[in-house]
C-alpha cells in the first residue's frame, strides 16, 4: 500500500472490512483511520454495519484503542465488530510472483493427471487440467480453465467454468466425447464427426457455438478473432 | 510365492463364476494347490458350478465368525487333486463380513495354498470391497459389449484406487463370426479402451452352458474350445508364454491383440 493509503475501507456482504497497513507505525494508522472516518461521514451516515479489521497483527492494547475510537465516534453505527485476526497475512517473498500471476490472470494453476480417467472418476479443478491418457466413457473433467488431453476424449469434458478465463479451450488427440462443455455451453458431439485423428484437435467457443478444428495457427486465430479481446 | 487372485467384472452375468471355476480347476490340473473362495455371500453360485453344493456344511461366514475352523469349511474336490472350495453363506448378506476379516482370511489361506481364487460378486458395494481387500492380482472379466466394458473400466479405476495394480483382462463370450461381420466389438477395441494387458479370450461356447449345469468345469474336459481357452489362461497365470487360441479369424489377429494401448500402469 502506498503512503497515502494506510487504511482502506472495503464494503462486503457482511459489513465493512477495514484493511490496516502493516508496515506503518500504529499511531500513523490510527490517525489516518480517524481522518478517513471523518471524510466518509456522509457516506456512512445512519447505516448499521459490522466491522472487520484486517491487514496487520494487533496487540490487545491496540485492539482496545481501535474499539475505543469506534465507541467515541458517531459516524458509523457499528452493530458488530468481528474478532481480530491473530495471524498477519504474510506473503512468502518467493511465492509473491504466484500471487501476482493469479491476480492478473496472466498465469493459472494447472493440475496434472498421469493415467486414464476411467468411468466413475471425476477431476474438478479451478485451474487448468492436463491429462496424460484417455478420458474413457463415464469419466468427467470439470476445469475452471483450459483442458489439454494427450489422449482421446470419450467421456465428458467441461472447460472454462471460471468466467475469468476469457478464451477457454479443450485440446486432445481425438474428440469422441459424450458431451463437451465450454463456459455455459454444453454440446453433444455429433455422431458423424466422432473420430480419432492423429492430429491434435481443439474445441473452442464462438458466439455460444462450440467449434472443433484441427489445431493449427488458422484455428487458433479463429478462436481469438471474436470481439472479446481481453486476453486469453 | 502364493497369490490371491480376485475374479471381478462389475457387471453381472459376464462369467465371473464360470471363469473362477474353470481357471481354478485348470490350475489344480497343473499340479497347484488351489482354494476357490466364493465371496458372493447371499447369492452363492460357485458351489453349484463346481457341483459341490451337496457337501456344504460350514461356510465362509461361519469361519469368519468363529463357529468352525477353516479346515472344516473347506470342501475338497475329489475329482481334482489339490482343489478346495470355501463356499459362501446363503442365508446372510454381504455385510456379514468386513474387508479386514477377508484380508485376514486370505493371509491364512495363502500360507497353505498356492493360489487363492476369489469369486467376486457383481457391483461395487460391500461385497466388492470385501473381495478385493486381500487380493494381489485381479482378473477382470468382460464381454465384448459396451455396457460390460464400461463397468470393467469403472472396476479397473476402483482397483487402482485400492492399490491393486496387477490386473489382467479376460474377454469372455466372444463370437468370432459376429466380430468379423462388425456386429460385435473387436478384441483390440476393448483392449484399447481399458488399457489393461489381455490374458485370455474365451469364445462363446455352448459346451460351457452344458458343463456348468452339470457341475463339471469345462477346463477339465479336453474337447471344448472354451475349456482350452480357460486352460491357457491358467497357464498364463502361472507365467507361461502361451499363444492365443486361433478363434477362426484372420492370421494377424495375434499381432493386433498384442498391440496393447500404451497408457497402462
Amino acid at each position: 500500500m502506498g503512503e497515502g493509503n494506510l487504511v482502506v475501507f472495503k464494503g462486503t456482504v457482511d459489513g465493512i472490512v477495514v484493511i490496516l497497513d502493516e508496515k506503518a507505525s500504529f499511531e500513523e494508522v490510527i490517525s489516518y483511520f480517524k481522518q478517513k472516518l471523518n471524510e466518509s461521514k456522509t457516506f456512512f451516515k445512519g447505516s448499521k454495519v459490522g466491522i472487520r479489521f484486517k491487514g496487520r497483527l494487533l496487540s490487545a492494547q491496540e485492539q482496545e484503542e481501535l474499539i475505543d475510537i469506534l465507541k467515541k465516534q458517531n459516524i458509523i453505527n457499528v452493530s458488530f465488530v468481528h474478532p481480530f485476526e491473530n495471524e498477519p497475512i504474510l506473503y512468502d517473498e518467493k511465492m509473491l510472483w504466484v500471487k501476482n500471476e493469479l491476480d492478473t490472470m496472466n498465469g493459472s494453476l494447472t493440475h496434472f493427471y498421469y493415467g486414464i480417467i476411467r468411468s466413475g472418476m471425476e477431476i474438478e479443478y479451478p485451474g487448468n487440467v492436463i491429462v496424460f491418457g484417455d478420458i474413457n466413457p463415464g469419466g468427467v473433467i470439470k476445469a475452471g480453465g483450459n483442458v489439454i488431453v494427450f489422449g482421446v476424449i470419450k467421456g465428458k469434458v467441461h472447460s472454462g467454468l471460471d468466467a475469468n478465463f476469457k478464451k477457454p479451450f479443450i485440446i486432445s488427440r481425438g474428440m469422441a466425447p459424450i458431451q463437451i462443455g465450454i463456459k455455459n455451453v454444453i454440446a453433444p458431439c455429433p455422431k458423424e464427426e466422432k473420430g480419432i485423428s492423429e492430429e491434435l484437435q481443439i474445441a473452442y467457443l464462438i458466439d455460444e457455438q462450440v467449434y472443433v478444428d484441427v489445431l493449427d495457427t488458422k484455428s487458433i486465430s479463429h478462436m481469438l478473432s471474436t470481439n472479446d479481446k481481453q486476453g486469453v | 510365492m502364493s497369490e490371491v487372485i480376485v475374479i471381478t467384472s462389475g457387471k453381472g452375468g459376464v462369467g465371473k463364476t464360470t471363469t473362477s471355476a474353470n481357471v481354478g480347476t485348470a490350475l489344480a490340473l497343473q499340479g497347484k494347490s488351489v482354494v476357490l473362495v466364493d465371496a458372493d455371500i447371499g447369492l452363492r453360485n460357485l458351489d453349484v458350478v463346481m457341483g459341490l453344493e451337496n457337501r456344504i456344511v460350514y461356510d465362509l461366514v461361519d469361519v469368519v465368525e468363529g463357529r468352525c475352523r477353516l479346515k472344516q469349511a473347506l470342501i475338497k474336490d475329489k475329482r481334482f487333486e489339490g482343489l478346495f472350495l470355501l463356499p459362501a453363506a446363503q442365508t446372510r448378506d454381504k455385510n456379514a463380513v468386513s474387508p479386514e476379516q477377508m484380508r485376514k482370511l486370505c493371509e491364512t489361506l495363502k500360507e497353505e495354498y498356492d493360489y487363492v481364487i476369489l469369486d467376486c460378486p457383481a457391483g461395487i458395494e460391500q461385497g466388492f470391497q470385501n473381495a478385493i481387500a486381500g487380493a494381489d492380482r485381479a482378473l477382470i472379466v468382460t464381454t465384448p459389449e459396451v455396457s460390460a466394458v464400461r463397468d470393467a473400466d469403472r472396476i479397473i479405476g476402483l482397483l487402482e484406487a485400492h492399490g491393486v495394480s496387477n490386473m489382467q483382462l479376460i474377454i469372455n463370450r466372444v463370437r468370432m463370426q459376429m466380430v468379423k461381420r462388425g456386429d460385435m466389438m473387436a478384441m483390440d477395441d476393448v483392449v484399447e479402451i481399458l488399457a489393461v494387458d489381455l490374458i485370455g479370450v474365451v469364445p462363446d461356447d455352448e459346451q460351457v452352458v452344458v458343463t456348468t449345469n452339470k457341475g463339471e468345469p469345462a477346463s477339465a474336459q479336453g474337447n471344448s474350445l472354451a475349456g482350452k481357452a480357460f486352460k491357457n489362461i491358467a497357464s498364463r497365470v502361472l507365467g507361461q508364454d502361451i499363444p492365443f487360441l486361433d478363434l477362426n479369424t484372420n492370421s494377424n489377429f495375434m499381432g493386433r491383440i498384442k498391440r496393447v494401448f500404451g497408457f497402462g500402469n
